[in-house]
């Protein structure tokens, strides 16, 4: 909802941002718009101005030429005076019977037609010596000019039309055909309209928006030869234009069409709108584009802060996994070492299926682990696929050893079909190819309550030195909803959650199976009938190596699994000599037993200088090194013992807990041959040893039958413990302790017997010194270490101790209690003493009776 | 594509914002203060003027009508007062006028065009106007107040008033303008007084207050002349009249309080000069050489006419004011000068052109103060 909200507000924003800014652009446009109308008619009055300035000097022209016939015959009278009658004639027929005549100085006709004098008031002018150009409403345009004699002026010479004769005469508009225009007075009134003149003409001029637009042309030709006003009138868009002709009181004016004016400039404002309106479009379209620019980069932001976030939640949860894993491991390996030794070393068959239990549950838990570590692996792309040689074989009987005691378990049927045509050395990573195969049957095991299992490996394909493995995996199970197959390889995804809810797992299984194969280029089908069963197929390619056909590896096996449960060394090495370096004693001890039977000859020791120490005397063909080491840690030894003339050629063996997703990639590159995480796989170390012991000190694995019967007999008959007294020693318990094998027990006795002395001295100094810390550390070490032989009262002697000793130095105890333990610890010290030596008497004297043994 | 936007920092987009802003406001700031090919640049235009624009008389009185026209049209003046005749100041002036661009020069003193004629041609561009006859160029053209009009309707006025028939008249020296005056005056004296005598006292100078004062004292007391009208350029006889009781008319200057006022002889300058003004700014005021402004476009005028002339007197006057603008012409003959000779023939009328270079004669009932 929120993230929904996020998303809409952007949008609203935009949207916003972009409506306000079309209106302010279209408001700007708008006036700029206008204001560019309104300087295009500006100008284009300027030059209809122009052009009219240019007309009325034509029509003064005309006016000139007039007056000039007129002054001419007035020098023909000069000439011929009393020929008055006979020029007057000449002029009026000159002119389509138009008037003509002389005034006296007076005003009074002294020849020709007479003259309403007083309506020309500009007629006077005449006798003063000047030509006049005069219009008279009705009476029409009169022309005069004086009749010189000298100084004087004796009379006026002139010659006036009426409205229609002036207007053929004086047709301006065959010079301008396209543009009206007529020959007014300066009042207003029109002397001289222009040709098809009419009503609709006399309308125009009329129209108020026209006729204040004269008004305007008026007030600016007070100033200016020629003015034009633009308008909108019944005509549609015109230019107004006037000019007032000089001396006269005449004007010329008309109009023309803003069109015709604009011609071209018309075009250009076109454009120019059009132009503008684009580029406001742009300007609309890019600022939106800014916009949304701006309001991803805005999400962005927000969502690279998210995944910033979540990618440092991501490495803290990575890291907490491996340290977890760091964590559950160590124990692990311990438990499941030691489980190991009870299988291989327990006589009584009740014991061996607790151990089994046991390590079923221990491998339960690790695989659990190694899925959990796996799949923060895939996820942080850290996982690699590292291909080898390996026997496809050997992949076969780890995945059958592992399977077929789950199946027995449930009472399932597993059956293994594979065919013999396939070569058994192939080139991949086993270890994931084996984890896949693996996971399926698992899976398959899992969920099938009761009836069968079907394991097939087949050729599928085979392209020259490739083959395409087929294995199908077919299970009556409860099968899976079809609704749910497709969730079915999605992370932590568990169907049908009631069901089997008391199914272990995490639910990794699958989503890892997948992600594996897409690593390896493989795929996995499914099929399945809910309440039936499912069917598992996984098409997996593969590098041949050799083409020797793996053969009827499935009888092998079932003849094999027959003797289940007993453990058989894959090899010994009597001549071969091995140096086992970790800190930790018990985890030596482990690695010790694991390899007793392979008849290994094994030095231990407990750091880095120790191990260098060693190396210096002797030379290993094999040492198995420890990672975390106080003070030189196992890749520090390593480097140091590269140095060493003895251990030159030497393989090292990283022996760790750490399982860090790259961890291995990184100590291979330091220098070691290998890597083995604890808790140790003995299949594992075994191969390993196996494949970096020099070959001519492997001897093969003892017969198969003699070694079953061999270990047959123990199991029949287990040894029956001594009956004999051994004191406060219980051997059954401490046999129990030291994982059921005998040597380590004796060993462990030894070094008990070994150890007492010096740890009971000490004790003694401890508690001489009062270091109440010490003291009880040192008697916790004697409860265990007791405990761990089978000497349960010296134990119990020393717990009490350790508990008084824990008193004295507690923060919380008062002076009274602390008193009394201290008194407690003095006087029970010497008696405990007194046990530990007994105990270690008993177990002396066990050791020495059944030395023989 | 948003990537080179996210590079740009928070402030970076702001900037960008705020600079895309100023942007458009600057570029509708340019697109309205655009403003239409205007060429239509301010006119100025120069005035020259003989004495001080603040002196009473001439030189005021035109420097203000001048003024005025070129308000009235929104012209900018640029005025050179104190420019003395045949120096070659007025040519000094022109120049620096024309250095500041006018369009326009007023020669306002009688010696400037004949002195400037060179100056006047080598700029052909600017138009040249004066009061005075001006030689002919293409770019002068003299502009005549019909002063003459008023002269004779106040020797009408004269004629009317007068009881002894003899009106005494003060100038300066004989030329073809006073003359022209002059004879305009007694054209009217007798048009309403055929028997009115005028007698002319010279005084020599244009302004000569103790001359003035000895000849209306002369006028009056010798000629016995009952009116006096003068043509000076200062004003000391109206004082000499009011102090002696005789009626006058002034010339040239509005007087109130002066009780034998009986009227003004005057100019509109304003009048005149927007007359001019607007001929310059419609490009036709050098399309003729010599323009005439008279009574009939109101430039001239016979002004405070005093209550004491009575209202048939007033009549009289009005109607020979109309007559003027008709066929009724000042100089239509028959004329005869003082002695006798007949100067305009019955029928003719003297033209503008005359009345302007040629007079050197005087009407009949002219007379010269006897001394």
């Amino acid at each position: 909802m929120i993230a929904e909200n996020r998303r809409r507000d952007p949008f609203l924003k935009i949207a916003a941002e972009f409506l306000a800014l079309v209106i302010a652009l279209g408001i700007c446009a708008i006036f700029m718009q206008h204001k560019i109308f309104a300087l295009l008619n500006a100008t284009m009055e300027q030059n209809v101005a122009r052009q009219t300035e240019s007309m009325a000097v034509l029509a003064e022209s005309q006016f000139r030429q007039e007056l000039m016939v007129l002054h001419n015959s007035m020098k023909f009278l000069e000439a011929h005076p009393g020929a008055e009658d006979e020029m007057i004639a000449g002029l009026a027929q000159a002119r389509g019977g138009a008037a003509v005549g002389i005034l006296s100085v007076d005003g009074k006709r002294s020849h020709g037609n007479t003259l309403p004098v007083s309506e020309f008031h500009h007629l006077p002018q005449a006798i003063l010596g000047h030509d006049v150009v005069d219009y008279a409403e009705g009476q029409g345009l009169l022309f005069a000019v004086p009749l010189r004699s000298g100084d004087t002026v004796r009379g006026v010479l002139w010659r006036r039309y009426s409205g229609a004769q002036a207007a053929q005469l004086f047709n301006l508009a065959e010079y301008h055909a396209d543009r009206q225009f007529l020959l007014a007075s300066q009042d207003g009134d029109i002397i001289i309209p222009y040709r098809n003149y009419n009503e609709e003409d006399a309308a125009f001029f009329a129209d108020p928006s026209v006729s204040s637009a004269y008004e305007e042309i008026r007030a600016r030709l007070a100033s200016a030869p020629a003015a034009a006003v633009y308008t909108e009138s019944r005509k549609g868009r015109v230019f107004l234009f006037g000019a007032d002709l000089p001396e006269t009181n005449c004007a010329l004016m008309g109009f023309v069409p803003w069109e015709t004016v604009a011609g071209g400039i018309a075009r250009i404002y076109t454009l120019v709108l059009r132009a503008g309106a684009i580029l406001l479009l742009l300007i609309a379209l890019t600022s939106v584009y800014l916009f949304i620019v701006q309001a991803k980069a805005e999400e962005s932001d927000s969502l690279r802060r998210e995944k910033e976030f979540s990618d440092r939640a991501s490495q803290a949860k990575s890291a907490f996994l491996a340290n977890m894993s760091h964590e559950i491991r160590t124990p692990i390996n311990a438990i499941l070492g030691m489980n190991e030794m009870i299988l291989r070393e327990a006589g009584k068959p009740n014991i061996r299926e607790y151990a089994q239990s046991i390590s079923r549950a221990g491998e339960s838990l690790l695989s659990i682990i190694n899925d959990i570590l796996d799949f923060s692996k895939i996820e942080s792309g850290k996982l690699e696929i590292i291909e080898s040689e390996y026997q496809l074989s050997r992949l076969l009987k780890n995945v059958v050893a592992m399977i077929q005691p789950k199946a027995d378990a449930k009472g399932l049927e597993f059956h293994l079909h594979i065919d013999e045509d396939i070569p058994d050395a192939l080139l991949g990573d086993m270890m994931r190819v084996q984890q896949v195969v693996i996971n399926i049957l698992t899976n398959a095991v899992k969920y099938t309550p009761t009836g069968e299992v079907n394991f097939y490996v087949m050729n599928e394909k085979r392209e020259e030195n490739r083959i395409y493995l087929s294995f199908v995996v077919n299970d009556t199970g409860i099968g899976i909803k079809e609704e749910d197959q497709k969730k079915l390889f999605r992370d932590f995804e568990r169907l049908d959650q009631e069901k089997n809810r008391n199914i272990e797992g995490t639910g990794l299984g699958l989503a890892i199976t997948n992600m594996l194969l897409n690593l390896m280029g493989g795929t996995i089908e499914l099929k399945s009938i809910y309440g039936e069963g499912s069917t598992f197929t996984v098409v997996l390619p593969q590098t041949i190596m050799e083409d020797s056909p793996i053969g009827n590896l499935a009888e092998r096996m079932t003849e094999a699994s027959g003797h289940t449960g007993q453990y058989v060394p894959s090899f010994t090495a009597p001549d071969a000599d091995i140096l086992v370096v970790d800190d930790n004693e018990m985890n030596l001890l482990v690695v010790k037993g694991l390899l007793k039977q392979t008849n290994i000859r094994i030095d231990t020791c407990m750091s880095g200088p120790q191990c260098l120490d060693c190396l210096a005397e002797k030379h290993y063909d094999l040492i198995l090194l420890d990672h975390m080491m106080p003070n030189m840690d196992g890749i520090e030894t390593l480097h140091r013992a590269e140095n060493l003339p003895n251990a030159k050629d030497t393989p090292f063996i990283m022996l760790t807990a750490n399982a860090i997703s790259g961890a291995k990639d990184a100590f291979l590159k330091e220098g070691f041959a290998a890597y083995i995480s604890k808790p140790i796989d003995s299949m594992l170390l075994e191969a390993t040893l196996m494949k970096y012991l020099p070959e001519s000190k492997i001897m093969t694995a003892p017969d198969e039958n003699g070694a079953a019967g061999a270990d047959a007999a123990p199991e029949e008959n287990p040894a029956p413990p001594e009956n004999r007294d051994t004191g406060d020693l219980d051997i059954e318990q401490g046999m129990k302790y030291n994982g059921g094998m005998e040597d380590m027990y004796r060993m462990v006795l030894g070094m008990f017997i070994q150890l007492r002395p010096e740890k009971q001295k000490q004790m003694k100094e401890h508690l001489d010194a009062e270091d109440w810390k010490d003291y009880a550390t040192m008697l916790h070490a004697l409860k265990s270490t007791s405990m761990t032989i089978g000497g349960q009262k010296c134990s119990d002697a020393a717990k009490e101790l350790e508990l008084a000793g824990k008193r004295c130095f507690a923060e919380d105890t008062t002076d009274e209690d602390r008193q009394e333990a201290v008194w407690f610890i003095r006087s029970h010290h010497e008696r405990t003493m007194a046990l530990y030596d007994k105990l270690a008497q008993d177990a002396e004297r066990w050791l020495k009776q059944n030395d023989g043994a | 594509m948003s990537k080179w936007f996210r590079m740009i920092p928070a402030w970076g987009r702001w900037l960008l914002a705020a600079l895309s802003g100023l942007l458009v406001f600057g570029m509708l700031a340019m697109v309205f203060n655009f403003d239409a090919a205007d060429d239509r640049r301010t006119e100025k235009v120069g005035f020259i003027l003989l004495g001080g624009i603040d002196e009473p008389g001439w030189n005021e009185s035109h420097y203000e009508g001048i003024k005025s026209a070129c308000e009235a049209f929104g012209v900018t003046l640029l005025v050179r007062d104190h420019v003395p005749e045949g120096t070659g100041a007025c040519a000094d002036a022109i120049r620096s006028l024309a250095d500041e661009g006018v369009g326009m020069i007023f020669l306002c003193s009688y010696g400037y065009p004949a002195e400037t004629r060179a100056m006047v041609e080598a700029y052909p561009g600017i138009a040249f106007a004066t009061h005075a006859p001006s030689p002919a160029v293409p770019n002068m053209t003299s502009c005549f107040a019909r002063m003459h009009q008023g002269r004779y309707l106040a020797g009408a006025l004269a004629g009317l008033r007068t009881k002894t028939g003899v009106i005494g008249y003060v100038a300066a020296m004989p030329n073809t303008q006073v003359n022209r005056n002059l004879n305009a005056f007694a054209l009217g004296a007798r048009r309403t007084n055929p028997n009115a005598r005028i007698v002319v006292a010279w005084t020599g100078a244009w302004e000569d207050a103790e001359k003035e004062t000895e000849n209306v004292w002369q006028l009056v007391y010798r000629a016995g002349a009952d009116i006096i009208a003068y043509q000076q350029d200062d004003q000391s006889i109206p004082d000499t009249c009011e102090a002696l009781g005789v009626e006058f008319i002034s010339s040239e200057t509005r007087l109130t309080n002066y009780p034998h006022h009986l009227a003004s002889i005057a100019c509109r300058w304003d009048i005149y000069y927007r007359h001019i003004l607007q001929r310059y700014l419609k490009g036709e005021l050098n399309a003729i050489r010599n323009r005439w402004i008279g009574i009939d476009e109101g430039a001239v005028h016979l002004a405070d006419v005093s209550a004491r002339i009575g209202l048939d007197a007033g009549y009289a006057v009005a109607n020979l004011r109309r007559d003027l603008t008709g066929f009724h012409a000042i100089f239509r003959g028959p004329i005869r000068d003082m002695r006798g000779g007949l100067r305009v023939n019955a029928g003719e009328v003297l033209h503008d052109d005359a009345l302007i270079h040629r007079m050197d004669w005087y009407v009949e009932g002219v007379e010269f103060l006897d001394r």
